[in-house]
């Protein structure tokens, strides 16, 4: 016997690439889930990853550095908050 | 004997009080001339002596009473009336005109001139009728009432019995008139000109002629049983009516003969009938309340005969036939009969047509309510039947019956245990249909349905039912998928082909001042009454639910019919999402969208994988080989040719992929995993190639979306097999795991290798390749379970059979099956698919689940109940339900497997009375 496969359907769960099982640090939903204001996982509601290795869903960072009293500042370490190749101007767009 | 008593109580009543009847005198010249005598109290000789004139006088009259009595008199037995009541009466000579003047208007028209109350002709000729109707007619009568009459004879009977007694009537009447009223009346004449006009009235001739005949009348209607006539008469109008209309209800030959005999004879015969009958005074209350009782009946027959059955083929109401004849047929009729018994109709002509005609409305309205059940259930052609009620309904009370008694069909065959889900969702939406037709404003609905969607709400499957039906396609489902078994009902299906209407739902109406089309609500309504489209079906059902919970079933439902739906543009699935959003607010809907979106984002993230993999095919570790037919041309041919040569060439099928690989076509569904529904997650090892396509795919996949990974579920998907047996060809659409279990039967390197060279090709080909099921278990590193269902799968697609217990081997050759082989294979069938069905849900049940958190649950209980003492079952599964994490959504019924199950391990006790307790050691 001879077993040949025309075509194969297969399920897959997307996550990122980030250690498993965490959650956001500011809306503690996990990551592969959205912000609490978002509708859509993933693209649109991605990840950002600070230099000091924290990461939170983009719009719960922006929003928390918009604030004055974040100071601009990581909420997890207190450390100045800064991503790796993104322009400061950005946030304040955003 | 009874006759004696009856005679001597007559005896003492008349002792006490002087009875006519009883000092009645035989009218024969043989009396001795009473010559009178002294009353009691009286003084013994005064009147004698005073008044010598009066004892002449009285021996006169007695002489003329004599003589007129002697004449007057009638027979008194029934043999003397033999021959129909002709009596020989003596001619009347001039003596006895004499005497009748004498005793009548003469001197001695009363004995009382001495104060003696003495009989005036008058009288003793009303006794001396009484007599003879007693001694000649009632027994004649009497014969013919004694027993029931039969209703063939009904007719006749009463026929007879008018014609006895009138001929009484007349016999006794005929003397009064020829002999008595003439001498009264020349009497009354001569006295109305000289004085008293007004006393003669009373006592005219005409006065006592109607007197008379009342007696007579009252004698009559005495001697026959009023219960017994009165049933007999209203019989025979019944039947009179039932011919004239032609209702033949009655069974028997009787209704032949009716059919047949002529309407206007019959009306004639009765009219006849009924005005002779009150001609001898039987025409009176009695009769009147037998043709009313006749009549009643009569329009309930018409209601039920074959003149108004359901109008099933025009689908119109029939109302109006009803109503004519009610106008032209029965008042009529009614009239007829009534004016024949000479009631007075004239107090009532006005008013009584159109009660008449909402008595039968009313009748005709109530017996097809308790037929609106099976109106319901045949909806659409009952539509006949459907709009009398509607037209009943125009009647008060008419809306409280129709609830009352439509509930109550309602409760005793649809909301029973015995009823499916489907059958009920369908029965529920025809109910729908049929009100609002019937009440387009809804308020009999709302009341009518509440006890269905209470009901409906109990029901577990009712969710499902309903979301898998609107996900379903009525045109491509075959008729199979909505038997009377199915879980798919085919009214859903339809509803969701309507276009949608009424989008503006959730608008407050009450706030909208600008309408202009504002109506208050219906008087009758409720207060919980919410004004809708009421031909928006689903709208009914999607609001079965409180929200929340609807939308968990919709979720999971969804998510399973998103994985399994074949439909490239997942139409269907939009639209019912966009419905329900607008039904119940998008803000919960999130997972579903989100669900929806990965299934359509899976779909383009496919199509670009797959362009990318052709058109840059180093990004495949192994390129296609040179012998890889071109695109162009006849293909199919072709590529079993290039499978079966490489058989022949390559050892081991896993060195294979490199020139099978293109062929496949991988497509993936990538999933949000917060967001579906708990799937399964089997683990087990997928075919090789397979595996390796996918690692490839994660690559590309990774390089479209940056920092992203993939994690494959393997026990989800489909997944198309082609399996080249030696005789045969077979290609099966299957599951993931029962592809990975076939293609584990294929040879592996070294086996394939002994079985060609070792023991002889034709040997080991005609066995197959054998595996048992530990081998599978370690090769695939599958459950037991799951490899069982995935060999009783292929048992039943006749591929593998079952060599020994728990070891399969592959039939490479059909011929060499043996019958019995076959029927196993039957048999296996059957039990793979209905395990497929169980198998085939993408999503892990409740039961599964349950099933998984015993552990949790069991350790929370056995806390519990450690530290708060025993409790009833209501309790634990209260305290589940607040305090375990993710809650506890199951009911009485499951709690109570887990209790049972936790007892048989020995760590609960079962203290009775449905308190459970923590078995002590």
């Amino acid at each position: 016997m001879k077993v040949t496969f025309k075509s194969w359907n297969a399920v897959a769960f997307w996550r990122w690439d980030m250690p498993a099982d965490d959650v956001c640090g500011i809306c503690r939903n996990p990551y592969e889930s959205t912000c609490s204001k978002c509708k859509y996982p993933g693209d649109d509601c991605p990840l950002l990853v600070g230099d000091c290795n924290h990461s939170f869903h983009m719009h719960c960072i922006f929003s928390w550095l918009r604030q004055e009293s974040s100071q601009e500042k990581c909420p997890m370490c207190r450390q100045r908050m800064s991503f790796n190749g993104l322009p400061r101007c950005l946030i304040q767009e955003v | 004997m009874t006759t004696s008593a009856m005679d001597h109580s007559h005896l003492i009543f008349s002792a006490l009080f002087p009875v006519p009847s009883l000092s009645h005198t035989t009218p024969t010249p043989s009396a001795t001339a009473d010559l009178g005598f002294a009353q009691p109290g009286e003084p013994f000789e005064g009147s004698f002596v005073n008044n010598p004139a009066g004892q002449h006088r009285t021996a006169r009259r007695n002489i003329a009473w004599s003589t007129a009595t002697g004449f007057l008199a009638l027979p008194k037995t029934t043999s003397d009336s033999d021959g129909g009541f002709r009596v020989h009466r003596p001619l009347k000579t001039q003596e006895v005109e004499e005497a009748l003047r004498y005793l009548l208007v003469g001197e001695g028209k009363s004995g009382d001139a001495e104060g003696v109350k003495q009989e005036g002709l008058l009288e003793w000729y009303r006794d001396e009728v009484r007599l003879h109707f007693a001694g000649a007619v009632r027994p004649v009568v009497t014969e013919l009432w004694e027993k029931p009459v039969s209703l063939q004879h009904a007719w006749d009977v009463l026929e007879e019995t008018q014609r006895i007694l009138q001929q009484d009537q007349d016999q006794c009447l005929r003397p009064f008139v020829e002999h008595i009223a003439p001498i009264l009346t020349q009497s009354s004449f001569s006295s109305s000109m000289t004085f008293n006009a007004n006393d003669d009235s009373q006592n005219g001739p005409e006065a006592l002629y109607e007197q008379m005949q009342r007696d007579i009348h009252a004698l009559f209607a005495y001697s026959i049983p009023e219960r017994r006539f009165s049933q007999t008469l209203g019989y025979v109008l019944y039947d009179a009516g039932c011919n004239l209309f032609r209702l033949y209800i009655r069974q028997g030959k009787t209704s032949e003969t009716g059919a047949s005999e002529d309407t206007r004879a019959i009306r004639v015969r009765m009219t006849n009938l009924l005005q002779n009958l009150a001609r001898v005074g039987l025409g009176g209350d009695t009769a009147q309340k037998a043709c009313a009782h006749a009549m009643d009946k009569l329009m309930a027959s018409f209601i039920e005969s074959h003149f108004l059955k359901v109008d099933w083929y025009s689908k119109q109401s029939i109302v109006s036939q009803l109503q004519t004849w009610v106008e032209n047929g029965f008042a009529p009729l009614v009239h007829l009969a009534m004016e024949c018994l000479q009631c007075d109709l004239t107090d009532q002509e006005t008013s009584e047509l159109q009660q008449w005609q909402d008595m039968a409305l009313g009748r005709l309205g109530r017996a097809r309510v308790d037929n609106l059940f099976d109106f319901v259930i045949n909806w659409a052609k009952s539509l006949g039947g459907i709009l009398d009620i509607k037209e009943y309904l125009k009647l008060p009370d008419a809306k409280q019956y129709l609830v009352t008694h439509f509930s109550k069909q309602i409760s005793r065959r649809l909301l029973h245990p015995g009823a499916t889900t489907t059958y009920i969702l369908n029965v529920y939406i025809s109910v729908i249909r049929v009100f609002h037709e019937l009440e387009p404003k809804g308020v009999l609905l709302e009341r009518v349905a509440r006890p269905i969607r209470r009901y409906l709400r109990e029901r577990s499957d009712t969710a499902r039912i309903i979301i898998s039906s609107l996900l379903t396609d009525i045109n491509d489902a075959q008729d199979t998928k909505f038997g009377p078994g199915s879980e798919l009902s085919r009214e859903i299906a339809r509803e969701m082909q309507k276009p949608m209407t009424n989008l503006n739902q959730d608008a407050d109406e009450d706030l909208n001042w600008n309408d202009m089309n504002w109506q208050p609500l219906p008087s009758d309504a409720s207060l919980d009454y919410k004004k809708s489209k009421m031909d928006d079906v689903i709208w009914f059902l999607l609001t079965l639910w409180d929200r929340d919970d609807f939308i968990t079933e919709m979720k999971t439902i969804f998510g399973e019919h998103l994985l399994k739906c074949q439909d490239p543009e997942y139409e269907k699935e939009i639209r019912l999402l966009e419905l329900i959003k607008i039904r119940l607010g998008d803000d919960k809907l999130q997972a579903c969208e989100v669900m929806l979106r990965d299934i359509l984002d899976s779909k383009r993230i496919n199509a670009a994988i797959r362009t990318n993999l052709t058109t840059v095919p180093p990004s495949t570790p192994n390129n296609p080989p040179p012998h890889t037919p071109p695109n162009f041309g006849p293909k199919t041919p072709q590529l079993r040719q290039t499978r079966s040569s490489t058989k022949h060439r390559t050892p081991a099928p896993t060195s294979v992929p490199g020139a099978a690989k293109p062929e496949i076509t991988l497509s993936a569904q990538i999933l949000s995993s917060n967001f579906w529904p708990t799937l399964r997650d089997d683990i087990f090892k997928i075919p090789t190639p397979i595996s390796e396509l996918q690692a490839s795919y994660a690559r590309q996949f990774e390089a479209i979306r940056g920092m992203r990974k993939l994690d494959w579920i393997p026990a989800l998907g489909d997944t198309s097999v082609v399996l080249e047996l030696e005789d045969r060809t077979v290609e099966v659409n299957a599951t993931t795991f029962q592809a990975s279990i076939i293609y584990a039967f294929q040879a592996q390197p070294g086996e394939e290798w002994a079985g060609s060279k070792g023991k002889g090709k034709s040997k080991s080909k005609a066995q197959g390749i054998t595996r048992n099921v530990e081998q599978l278990e370690e090769m695939l590193q599958m459950d037991e379970g799951l490899v069982r269902q995935g060999l009783a799968f292929w048992v039943g697609k006749s591929v593998l059979r079952e060599s020994h217990q728990d070891t399969f081997a592959v039939i490479e050759n059909l011929s060499t099956l043996s019958s019995s082989n076959a029927d196993d294979a039957a048999a296996a069938q059957e039990m793979a698919e209905a395990q497929a069905q169980a198998a085939a849900s993408t999503v892990k049940s409740q039961t599964d689940l349950l099933k998984e958190k015993k552990g949790l649950y069991s350790q929370f209980i056995v806390g519990m109940l450690t530290n708060q003492g025993n409790m009833p079952i209501m309790k634990i599964g209260m305290m589940l339900k607040i305090a375990v994490p993710g809650g506890f959504p199951y009911g009485g019924e499951e709690l109570k497997g887990l209790l049972g199950w936790m007892i048989e391990e020995g760590r609960l006790a079962d203290l009775g009375g449905g308190v459970y307790g923590v078995r002590k050691a």
